[in-house]
């Protein structure tokens, strides 16, 4: 009479969430409304644009073949180049190209599109270096909120990085491949992290619901009855102000003459 | 300091508790009835029939027939009074009696006199012939619970109770008796076991396990046959997820605000201690009748 284990029955459970189903169905479009405005409004697009460069050890002349150590000499230059171009002598450098371009001769960059004020500092945070599938050529990339300051500054980053270069490394050089020519727009108001958290709180709705109802001690069903103890259920009375008391084909059967005919008779 | 689970039933009780609204006969099965609702009383009629001839040879009072619930508001009145309908229907004499002293409303729900009653008949039951109203409903006589006595349980249990049902056994082919709760008065468990057995009303959603269990044990020590459970109130919807076990929680306390809800006396009000013929004003004119439940049903 008093067992402690219970099983869940998984149909009951399913049919308990359908019954439920405007509350979960709620929970998740809020949620989703609530993280999309809180986390993917707020966010700026941002412009990314790319040039890249040939950088390479100088070879002996004596000895013209290629070698594998040569390679990884070019791709620790990479390495030396990322650390060089964030030096105060390089961004001074960039903003110098730069200021020939607002032409403002001031050690700050004004974006002529953007009205934007980039100092040195501004500079130093936009631009990144990184080598193209490990091999010997490094990518310049300079990402901010405006498509036209990322490319002129990528542009200036790679006219000046190879004169850079061969002064300082006297033992490799560096050459401009590409310029920069376009943006890609990055950072855009996505569908994934909201469509990600309203799943989560649905599901979390789901355990609640399930849970209020595993806490819940009032009887239900006769199957509640029966597993209490051992006593027949012999009547099941419907509501009688349910509106389901006059719905469905057992409710009207004695309105089509059976029920009522015989009642009286 | 009541537990959790007994705040919640007083919370429940008094949600549902319209004791300011007279009870009146909508609830009782008629032609208008709807068909889904006759029908379930018929089935609880003859699951009923049933049951009781399973009933040993020396059953006393083989044709008596208690209608009690856990808690006040899961419509034990009603189905008690609906019960009687449909046995009368089967050509039957039957006697419907309002042991419910405390909280009648039997007599409000048939439109009935109630200044004389049960509580009269227990007192001398020389009264029983004119304290029943006969032909309410085709067979159907009913006894009215009377005025309030002092002492409900004690004259339930009192020997005139048993000359009682002697008397309207002999003459009803059914007896439906509607008591008081059995986890918040013992009035039904005095004199259940003198009965062919007692139906237990459980309502939907509404009566805990704790309290289910709680009664089956209270009438398990009083060795009163349990004929059955009806379960009120059912709702198309009602789904658990448990299949078996309890896995509930939760201890007992003391219904001690049940008198807030209409059973026991207020301290005004003085209780009849002489015949039901000097009730008091507020006896004759109940118009605190329960309704708990739905306020469809009392308890």
């Amino acid at each position: 009479m008093n067992d402690n284990n219970y099983s869940i029955d998984l149909k009951a459970v399913v049919m308990l969430l359908l019954r439920h189903f405007w509350i979960i169905l709620l929970c998740f479009l809020l949620s989703f409304i609530v993280t999309y405005f809180a986390v993917e409004m707020p966010r700026v697009p941002q412009y990314s644009a790319g040039a890249t460069m040939y950088v390479a050890n100088r070879v002996d002349s004596n000895n013209q073949q290629y070698t594998t150590s040569n390679q990884s000499g070019s791709l620790a230059l990479i390495n030396t180049c990322g650390v060089l171009i964030k030096t105060d002598t390089a961004i001074n450098k960039i903003i110098a190209e730069l200021d020939s371009v607002d032409g403002v001769n001031d050690g700050v960059y004004v974006s002529p599109v953007s009205g934007t004020e980039y100092t040195p500092e501004d500079i130093r945070k936009l631009i990144t270096l990184s080598s193209v599938d490990s091999t010997e050529v490094m990518k310049i990339n300079v990402t901010c909120e405006s498509e036209y300051d990322a490319i002129t500054i990528a542009n200036a980053t790679v006219d000046v990085v190879p004169e850079f270069i061969e002064n300082i490394v006297q033992s490799g050089y560096a050459r401009k491949v590409d310029e920069a020519t376009g943006a890609k727009k990055g950072n855009l108001p996505g569908l994934t992290i909201p469509a990600i958290a309203a799943i989560a709180v649905a599901v979390l709705a789901c355990g609640v619901i399930i849970l209020i109802n595993m806490l819940d001690t009032r009887i239900h069903t006769p199957g509640d009855v029966a597993a209490i103890c051992s006593v027949p259920v012999i009547g099941e009375i419907p509501n009688l102000m349910s509106k389901n008391t006059e719905r469905g084909y057992y409710a009207k059967y004695g309105k089509y003459g059976y029920y009522k005919k015989h009642e009286k008779a | 300091m009541p537990s959790m689970v007994n705040m919640d039933i007083i919370k429940s009780m008094k949600k549902h508790d319209k004791s300011n609204e007279p009870r009146t006969g909508e609830m009782l099965l008629n032609d208008d009835s709807p068909f889904v609702i006759t029908e379930a009383y018929k089935t609880l009629r003859t699951n009923l029939m049933f049951s009781l001839a399973a009933q040993p040879a020396d059953t006393p009072h083989k044709n008596a027939i208690v209608i009690t619930s856990t808690i006040p508001g899961e419509g034990k009145s009603t189905t008690a009074a609906n019960l009687a309908i449909v046995l009368v229907q089967t050509g039957a004499r039957v006697l419907l009696i309002d042991a419910d002293m405390r909280k009648s409303v039997q007599h409000e729900q048939f439109e009935l006199d109630n200044k004389k009653g049960l509580s009269s008949c227990l007192v001398n039951i020389d009264l029983l012939k004119e304290s029943i109203h006969y032909g309410v409903r085709n067979k159907l006589d009913v006894l009215t619970a009377g005025a309030v006595p002092p002492n409900p349980g004690e004259l339930l249990g009192a020997p005139n109770m048993k000359k009682l049902l002697d008397i309207v056994c002999r003459v009803y082919d059914h007896v439906i008796i509607d008591t008081p709760p059995v986890n918040v008065v013992s009035d039904a468990l005095t004199f259940a076991s003198n009965t062919a057995g007692l139906l237990m009303v459980s309502r939907s959603n509404y009566c805990t396990a704790p309290d289910l269990r709680r009664a089956l044990e209270s009438l398990s020590l009083a060795q009163v046959h349990i004929l059955g459970i009806v379960m009120n109130d059912m709702h198309s919807g009602s789904t658990s997820i448990k299949s078996s076990g309890s896995g509930y929680g939760g201890g007992y306390g003391g219904y001690y605000k049940y008198e807030k809800y209409g059973y026991g006396y207020s301290k005004n009000e003085k209780p009849a201690t002489t015949p039901p013929d000097n009730r008091s004003k507020k006896s004759e004119k109940p118009s605190n009748a329960n309704a708990g439940g739905s306020g469809r049903s009392d308890g």
